[in-house]
């Protein structure tokens, strides 16, 4: 068969869809957004038959939406009715009892369907026993089973697809809502059902369930007529023994991962050995890509010469994007044990372990990990809210990572804590810095999770407040799994961000490079008179040139204006040029200064905590950096959304600008009111 | 007796769920329902969810969740 036609797996979460999507398609596959919310949709091309699409539905029990993100999935569905060629339902062997739910609705909305019960190898070894034959008789669908982690049966299903092998099993209640359509509708009763529901919830999202009563009591009864009918299905057709408990393994791994003490031990040693592994372990990787980039620099300048396009690419295009795709080794480890401890089963006992806690700040136990994972990086840990399937939870959880202390901080407290901090001990045993520079990142986990609360406080409730989870066996993930994961959340990462990091250098660059008037004939007078004074070291010469430069560039012009708005935190037109370009990265600050304070080639922290303290304040003569001004630009980073690739991360995850702006307005208005108190105490 | 007031271990069957639409619709969907033997499993700590066993899966839900359904102790 050679016509090109598209399929959408379907199956309830954990039912090894994912799998058999990543095994069918290989690494062929485009990740996309639904429209309006970044719930992931999937397609790929089959192995070795490009006609071929398929597409990945997100696991659902069934198509009446809990969610936001279950909505959109199910109009997704009823959108791409007319364009599916079939669709193949996944079910897991040992809960087809459950999955039968879905088969039937789906079936009801007329897709010719290609049934697969997967993890057969997992029933077998629990001793649960499906008479297909009957099952077939029963349902009129075809089957085929499959063990995801055996390339003979998804080879053998691959065959089935591109053979089409779909067919109409028989229909459940479509005959119910027929009768209840319209003459001209007769046929889609079931879809005009399912679409009226849909379009109800959505206008009915502020409300206690999304769902009016009349449509929440007509749900109830078309989920419980259809659970009645196929219990009787599966009473005949499968075998399993009686009141199945846990696996072996499942039970003896959780009683000590779910213990009440050693439970909590093991999460925080896990989360130590991940933040342990992404500082140690990206470290050669980074320094790496830094090298390459300071290459590509270079290269740049040979090859595009030392005119404006060569000035852009090297100094503006090339460190901007390096300056964020230097986080790609973080966010890979990152992802690979997010990846890793999901395929495992641990990342719902998480939930289970956390949910608590959270909830009295307005999360779930699903919140732990992006929060966490935003003390690298903002960035993988907005993504890591993905998991979240309450939006306004996700939603909250994406607005407050950028709270926590991420490592582009650490540049700027580490400076600012030595200029403000005395070397002295505290109870004898404590270091003074050591205890301030745990105070800060103590401050931004309170900020984001008092924030939570806040926020909880001012959004409109999207759903109940009940948590009702599936908890997976615990299972080794596989290698292949794990890296397709991990290398889609890379890409995603590079393409996305990269576009917008892309412009916003140029601009950034164009600002630092030019400025207004006479500019070039200042500089060169600048570099005369710097040169008849005697400044002959070429690095002494060329700091203070790039100093006067930045002083005399549109940036520049820019801070002397910005001057009078953060002369109240304690901070002149110099701090300004840092903090506007830090915009672009928090690091950037620490560059910035060094660069404004003409700290000579060989920079070194010290070189510039050295200048920093002798700098005076020309009005006053005293030290520009004193104990007021550093505690203020400290407390100003604790708070301040100082990162345009968060930003563009949370415009992708949400799907409008709109979260990305509102958070950096408030995050800066915190900071801001948060450094003048800073400044106006120690002053 | 409600399932909030199982002890760990303890088994009990299904013999009634409260009206809540959410929950009972996604018990529903998980196949969960009255006349199923349930077992609890753990419960986090302070007051935190509450794991079940039925049915050959594992689920969790709150601890407000659990007052919605009733059950009966088997010994």
């Amino acid at each position: 068969m050679n016509t090109s036609f598209k399929i959408a797996l379907i199956g309830n979460p954990n039912s090894g869809k994912t799998s058999i999507f990543n095994g069918i398609t290989g690494l062929n596959q485009k990740v996309g957004n639904y429209p309006g919310i970044t719930v992931s949709k999937k397609s790929g091309k089959l192995l070795r038959n490009n006609d071929v699409e398929v597409i990945d539905i997100p696991g659902l029990y069934d198509l009446y939406p809990n969610s936001y993100d279950e909505a959109v999935v199910v109009e997704e569905l009823l959108h791409q009715k007319d364009d599916l060629s079939g669709v193949v339902f996944i079910a897991d062997a040992t809960q087809l009892d459950k999955s039968l739910l879905l088969f039937s609705q789906v079936v009801d909305l007329g897709f010719p369907v290609l049934f697969v019960i997967n993890m057969i190898d997992k029933a077998e070894a629990n001793e649960v026993k499906i008479d297909l034959e009957k099952l077939k008789s029963l349902t009129g669908a075809k089957f085929i089973t499959t063990n995801a982690k055996s390339k003979e049966s998804l080879a053998d299903l691959t065959e089935q697809i591109r053979e089409s092998n779909f067919t109409h099993p028989h229909s459940y209640l479509r005959s119910y809502y027929d009768k209840l359509a319209a003459p001209e509708d007769h046929g889609n009763g079931y879809n005009n059902w399912i679409k009226e529901v849909y379009d109800a919830y959505k206008l009915n999202l502020g409300n206690s369930n999304g769902h009016s009563e009349f449509h929440s009591s007509s749900m109830i009864i078309d989920l419980k007529n259809r659970r009645r009918f196929l219990n009787s299905i599966t009473e005949q057709v499968m075998q399993k023994p009686v009141n199945l408990n846990l696996n072996e393994r499942t039970k003896w791994l959780d009683n000590i991962i779910l213990h009440p003490i050693l439970g909590g031990l093991i999460f925080v040693f896990i989360l130590f050995l991940i933040f342990q592994a992404i500082y140690a372990w990206s470290a050669w990787p980074m320094d790496l890509l830094d090298a390459s980039f300071a290459f590509m620099s270079e290269q740049a300048v040979n090859i595009f010469g030392e005119g404006i396009l060569g000035r852009l690419v090297s100094e503006g295009i090339i460190p901007g994007l390096g300056g964020v795709l230097i986080f790609i080794p973080q966010i890979a480890l990152l992802f690979i044990f997010i990846a890793f401890l999901e395929g495992t089963g641990y990342m719902s006992r998480v939930v289970f372990l956390t949910d608590r806690i959270m909830q009295k700040f307005g999360l779930n136990g699903r919140s732990v990990v992006p929060l966490i994972s935003g003390v690298a990086c903002s960035i993988p840990g907005i993504m890591a809210a993905r998991t979240i399937d309450n939006a306004k939870e996700r939603l909250i959880t994406i607005l407050v990572t950028p709270f926590m202390t991420c490592s582009a901080r650490l540049p700027v407290y580490v400076i600012f804590i030595a200029i403000a901090i005395p070397d002295k001990e505290v109870l004898g045993f404590m270091n003074l810095k050591g205890v301030t520079l745990f105070g800060l990142y103590a401050l931004g986990t309170l900020a984001a999770l008092f924030g939570s609360l806040a926020l909880s406080k001012i959004f409109k409730s999207e759903g109940s407040k009940s948590l009702l989870m599936e908890i997976p066996d615990y299972s080794l993930p596989k290698f292949r799994e794990i890296f397709v994961m991990t290398y889609e959340k890379v890409k995603t990462f590079v393409v996305e961000a990269g576009k917008v990091i892309f412009f916003i250098s140029i601009i950034l660059w164009f600002l630092a490079s030019f400025g207004p008037g006479n500019y070039q004939d200042k500089i060169d007078q600048f570099r005369s008179e710097k040169v008849s004074a005697g400044v002959v070291d070429e690095g002494v010469l060329e700091d203070e040139i790039n100093a006067f430069k930045l002083q005399e560039s549109y940036a520049g012009k820019i801070g002397k204006v910005m001057e009078p708005v953060v002369r109240p935190l304690g901070y002149d037109w110099k701090i300004s040029i840092a903090l506007l370009s830090s915009f672009a990265a928090r690091e950037v600050f620490v560059g910035t200064l060094a660069t404004i304070y003409s700290v000579n080639a060989d920079f070194s922290e010290q070189t510039l905590i050295g200048k920093l303290k002798a700098e005076k304040n020309p009005h006053t003569l005293k030290p520009q950096f004193n104990v007021a001004t550093s505690m203020s630009l400290l407390i100003f980073y604790v708070f301040a959304m100082q990162c345009m690739s968060t930003l563009a991360i949370v415009k992708r995850e949400t799907g409008t600008w709109k979260w990305p702006i509102l958070q950096f307005v408030v995050m800066t208005a915190i900071a801001y009111v948060a450094a003048f108190g800073t400044y106006q105490f120690f002053s | 007796m409600l399932l909030t007031d199982l002890k760990k271990d303890q088994k009990a069957f299904i013999t009634d769920i409260k009206n809540e639409f959410n929950f009972i619709k996604r018990l529903t969907s998980l196949g969960i329902g009255i006349n199923h033997q349930i077992e609890l499993k753990f419960k986090a700590p302070l007051n935190g969810p509450y794991y079940i066993c039925t049915n050959n899966r594992q689920v969790i839900m709150r601890k407000s969740d659990t007052t919605l359904i009733e059950v009966a102790p088997i010994n």
